[in-house]
Parts: C-alpha cells; structure tokens; sequence
C-alpha cells in the first residue's frame, strides 16, 4: 500500500469522528503549547536577567559581604564588613580602573507637598563610568564634592516627575530625611534591573549618605572596573581587601575571607544555571501532560481498532498485509499527534507572546522571538508521541485473525 | 488447482476441543462450479475459510496449484489472498461512507498490480456487475442486492483464480439473491473457479457440483 494511499485513509477514518480526533489531540495541543510556552518564558526571563547582568561590562568586578558559601548579608541589611576606607586601597591597585562602593538605604524624600519613601543610593564619581550609565541632564557628583561631603542629589530618570511634576529639578531643593540636598543632576532611562527600578531611585555622595543621613560606617557592596586581565584584578583585589580589612585568614581559603568577589561571568553562569534548571522543571511539568495526551492518543487508538475489528478483518481477507494494517494505525496516530503538535506551537508561540505583551505591560523587555527550535522539537516529540503510542494498538490490529475479525459483531 | 489430504480443523474454546473438520479430501479444477451444501454447523464455512487461506488447518495436507501451502508465511497468506481468491460475504462486508469506486478498488492497494491500471480494472468490475450508473454512490446508500454486486466486483478486480462466496443472498430478497446468482452464473462462463457455500438446496443446485458437508466431513459429492 502506497504511503499516500495510506495517509489519504487515515485522514478519511479520522475526518468520520471529527469530535473524537479532535478530542483526542487537544491532549497533545494541550502538552506541546505548554512546552513552547514554559521554554519561551525561560528564554525570555534567562535574556533579560542576562542583559542586565551584562550592562556593567566583563571588566568589572563585584565585592560583596558574605563568604561564598553562605548567602551573606542581603543588600540593605544594617551591618556589612565592607569599609568605605577600602576604596582608596583598592584605587592604589595598578590593575584597578575605577571603584564605587554603594550604600542602598531607604529613606523618607521631601519636595513641596510630594512625600515618598525612595531608595538611596550612596556611592562615588566612578558609578556612572562602570555601571554605563550617566545624567542627560546636569551632572554627576564629583571627587571634590565627596570629599567635602557636599549635600547634592543626581535624581534618577522618573524622581524627577516623581517629586516636581515634570518640572525641571535642576537647581532645586529636596530633603532626604530631614537633610537639604540641591539637585544638580538627572540620570538617564535605565529600566528595571534585578526587579528593581533605577529609574526611582536618588544618587547622593557616599560620605553624605554615611555620615549626614545614615549615620553608619559601612558600605552594601563596591563595583570595581579592572584595567588589566579581570583575573588578575581579582587576586589583586582581594588580597588587597583581607589587608584592608585586617581579614585574619591563614590558609588562604576565598571561602573563609567574609567577602566574596564576583565577576559578571560568574552572575551570567549563576543566572544561566538558575533558569536553565527552572526552565527544565517547567517543561518537564508541561511535558508530562504530553505522556497525558499520548495515553489518550493510545486509548483512543485501541478502541478504534476494537471498533473496526470486522474492517481489519475484511482488509487482512483483501490481502493486507500485517505491515499494511500496523502502518495505517501508526499512520492514523501519528497524524493525530503531529496535528495536535501543529496546533500546539502555534497556539504555545500565540501563548508566548501573549507573556510578552503582558511583560512589557510591567515594563520588562521581554521580546517575542518565534520558538523555532521549541517549534521543531515540539513536532518532532509529538511525532514521537504518537509513534510510541500507536504502535501498541497499531500491533494488535495487525495480529487478528481475519475470519475471527469478520465474524465480530 | 486445490486439492485436500486429510485435512483436519478444531476449535479451542475455554480448554474446550471443538471437531469442526475431521479428515477432509477433496479436489477442484479449474473453471468449476460448485456448491457446499449442509447444515448449520457442519463445517462448511470452516472449509471454504480454510481454502481462501482466511484460517488456516490442524492437520493435513492443502495444496494449491500443485504447491503443499503448509509453509506459508503470513505476508505470502496475505498475498495468496490477494491475488489467487475474491471473497464475497453474506453481509458484505463493505467499507461504510466509502463511495463504489474506493471499495472496490481496495484489492488493489494491496497487491502488486500496477497502478496505472486501476482505473481500468475498477471499472471493469464494476460494469461486469452492472453498477455503472451508481460508481460515486456511498455504500450505505445502496439496497442489499446493489451491496453484495460490489462486493461481487471487489472480489473480480484483482482477476483472482476463484471466487469464494459464503451465503452470499443469505441476506438478500429472492429478486436480488436471483440476480447475484446470475452474476456467478455468467463469471463460471467466462472461465470463472466458483466456490459457493449455502444450505439452501435450490441455491446450491445452480451450480455444476454439489459437494455435500455433514460432521465435518464430506458425505456426498455429485455432478450435476
């Protein structure tokens, strides 16, 4: 039998239980749609994080308090080992750039009649240069105003529609817990980053921020740009950190220095590893309701070859072989699938960039990229789904016995 | 072109043996007409299942023209069904909300014949069954008499040997059932092998041979 003819008979057996068939692949719609899906969202999500991750550059370094197999203290908390006084160690470093230790405090900012809780940022001249990001209006604070502890503010891109209704903030007045601040600087559009909004937050020097609004004596974390080879600058670092910090650690073990230092490539690895394994265990979950949708393939098949026992019987007495009868059950479960996996990425890509607009709607890039590869892998798994499933039923149909078939009523 | 030696069929049913064929001999040529006659239980469907290669004996010897069938495997059952015999049953047995043409046509998918002249063999068979007028009909659409004439011309289209026909007006009208019976009479002219089972004596008597099946066994076997 021609594999045409084949397929042409599976179609005409299918198209006579339309509701049927079409019951039975929603299963499989069902199962690959989520696949696309949960596979798009964790692209999507491992994109983003990664482009965030990425915006600082692969010369800089991250120092954070903590050793590396604890969580340490998070961002904010009250007490860090990180000095501000290190700043200027690590600035003598010949294989060191630019350093920005950072103070993240709340703090309750005034202007006018406006009122609003806002994140402090605590940090130095260096900041715009290794995070990428400068004023478009005004400017940023510079050394001689950090060593003065001089009371300016830099307003991120939406403070300043915040605290003076699209006013221009050049030149006016804040109060950031009690203490006048002059703003002399408005930062550029950056987004959300790490679920957190840049573009709400208010830069100030980090002396001001330690000594005149917080009244403490630590920084949360210090960015720091290498000149050289960022391996290098990382050993340089910290050794120059444990002697900063009077840091007692005789067996030189990274483990035991109550810091850690990270590179953009560790947090992209990090990131990678997190997301990859999230977007495995919402696939598998998704793709179990595949296993679902082909044991509903398999029943479904194994009640039409009961149904058409006498039909089976009658082509074995035509002359089919048992091939011919297995191909045209194998054919009629692989159609099924396959068109429930059609179905599916497209419904699964329609599903995604749903996910997309609704991202975007909060303000995360997401972008839709059609699921190629979740497309293909999508067709070919249900192409698999259906050879696996059908082929149980498809050997019993092939099996009866011709005069036993014709004679089932 | 068959012959059988000694040929022996049970049925196993819950441990239980049934004796349908219990040592059948017997001979048909080609180009013969004939009837198995008997009653109700007597084994005469199991024979013609058996000479149709649809199931297959116990014991004993069948050979088909000249060749011992015994090492048959099933892809050369499948094909010896094919081509070598054309079943006709008493309920027809035909593909439902499938039009003429494709239900006759089906033979062919299976065999070996070349592609090019399905058209012609379909309509031949057809025509030879007078159905011409009703070829894009649906089968169900056809009364009793029609179906069993397209089974007659699903049973021609490969140019089988013989025609193997179980009971074939057994659900048929006396007017239908006479022209299905005219129908074998004018293939067994052409040449035809006619096989006929039936327990109707007037039936059975408008073939060239009676061959009598009683317990399983052949009791009488006259030319008419």
């Amino acid at each position: 039998m021609s594999i045409f003819v084949i397929i042409k008979t599976a179609f005409s057996s299918l198209t006579k239980n339309k509701v049927r068939s079409f019951l039975t692949l929603l299963g499989i719609v069902i199962g690959i749609a989520s696949v696309i899906l949960m596979l798009s969202i964790g692209e999507n999500a491992k994109r983003l994080i990664i482009e965030q991750v990425t915006s600082f550059g692969s010369n800089v370094l991250f120092v954070e308090p903590g050793n590396p197999e604890e969580s340490g203290p998070p961002l904010g908390s009250d007490f860090t080992i990180l000095k501000y006084e290190v700043r200027d160690v690590l600035k003598k470093l010949p294989s060191v750039d630019r350093v920005a230790p950072f103070i993240f405090l709340d703090a309750n900012v005034v202007s006018g009649n406006k009122d609003k809780r806002v994140r402090i940022v605590g940090t130095t001249p260096d900041h715009p240069d290794i995070d990428n990001t400068y004023p478009i209006r005004g400017r940023f604070f510079d050394e001689d105003e950090l060593k003065r502890r001089t009371k300016v503010a830099v307003l991120g891109f939406d403070m300043e529609n915040i605290l003076f209704s699209g006013e221009d903030a050049l030149g006016k007045i804040i109060k950031i817990d009690r203490v006048n601040f002059i703003v002399i600087g408005v930062m550029e559009k950056q987004g959300t980053k790490f679920f957190q909004n840049i573009d709400e937050q208010i830069y100030i020097p980090a002396t001001t921020a330690q000594k005149d609004v917080f009244g403490i004596n630590y920084v949360n974390f210090i960015s720091v740009r290498a000149s050289g080879p960022i391996d290098a600058t990382r050993e340089d670092v910290r050794f120059a950190l444990r002697d900063a910090l009077k840091i007692y650690n005789p067996d030189q073990d990274p483990a035991k220095d109550g810091f850690r230092i990270g590179t953009q490539e560790d947090a992209v690895e990090i990131v990678s590893a997190v997301t990859n394994v999230l977007t495995i265990l919402l696939s598998s979950i998704a793709a179990i309701s595949l296993v679902v949708g082909g044991i509903g393939i398999m029943n479904i098949m194994l009640v039409s070859v009961t149904e058409r026992t006498r039909e089976i019987g009658l082509r074995k007495a035509l002359g089919a072989r048992e091939t011919d009868i297995t191909r045209q059950f194998l054919v009629e479960a692989i159609f099924l699938t396959l068109l429930g996996g059609v179905i599916g990425v497209f419904l699964g890509s329609f599903l995604a960039f749903l996910s997309v607009k609704i991202a975007a709607y909060f303000s995360y890039s997401f972008s839709f990229v059609f699921p190629w590869q979740g497309a293909f892998a999508g067709l070919f798994v249900a192409f698999f789904v259906g050879l696996i499933f059908g082929i149980y039923p498809a050997r019993r149909a092939s099996k009866l016995h011709p005069i036993e078939a014709l004679r089932y009523e | 072109m068959i012959q059988l030696v000694s040929l022996y069929k049970d049925f196993e049913n819950n441990g239980v043996t049934t004796k349908v064929l219990r040592g059948v001999n017997m001979k048909v040529e080609k180009g013969e007409f004939v009837s198995i006659m008997g009653p109700s239980g007597s084994g005469k469907s199991t024979l013609m299942h058996i000479l149709g290669f649809l199931d297959r004996p116990t014991a004993g010897k069948y050979f088909f023209l000249g060749k011992d069938t015994e090492e048959f495997h099933s892809d050369q059952l499948a094909q010896v069904r094919n081509e070598a015999f054309g079943f006709v049953f008493q309920s027809f047995f035909l593909l439902s909300k499938t039009n003429i043409i494709e239900n006759v046509r089906l033979p062919l998918y299976y065999s070996k014949k070349n592609r090019s002249e399905y058209d012609e063999r379909v309509k031949k068979a057809i025509e030879s069954v007078g159905l011409s007028h009703r070829m894009y009909h649906i089968s169900e659409q056809l009364s009793g008499g029609e179906k069993q004439r397209v089974a007659i011309a699903r049973a021609l289209v490969t140019d089988p040997k013989a025609i193997l026909a179980d009971e074939p007006t057994g659900n048929l009208d006396s007017v239908s059932g006479a022209q299905v019976l005219t129908i074998f009479e004018k293939l067994h002219k052409e040449g035809k092998t006619i096989i006929l089972v039936t327990h109707d004596i007037a039936i059975a008597k408008r073939a060239k041979r009676i061959i009598y099946v009683k317990d399983g066994n052949i009791e009488s076997d006259q030319l008419l």
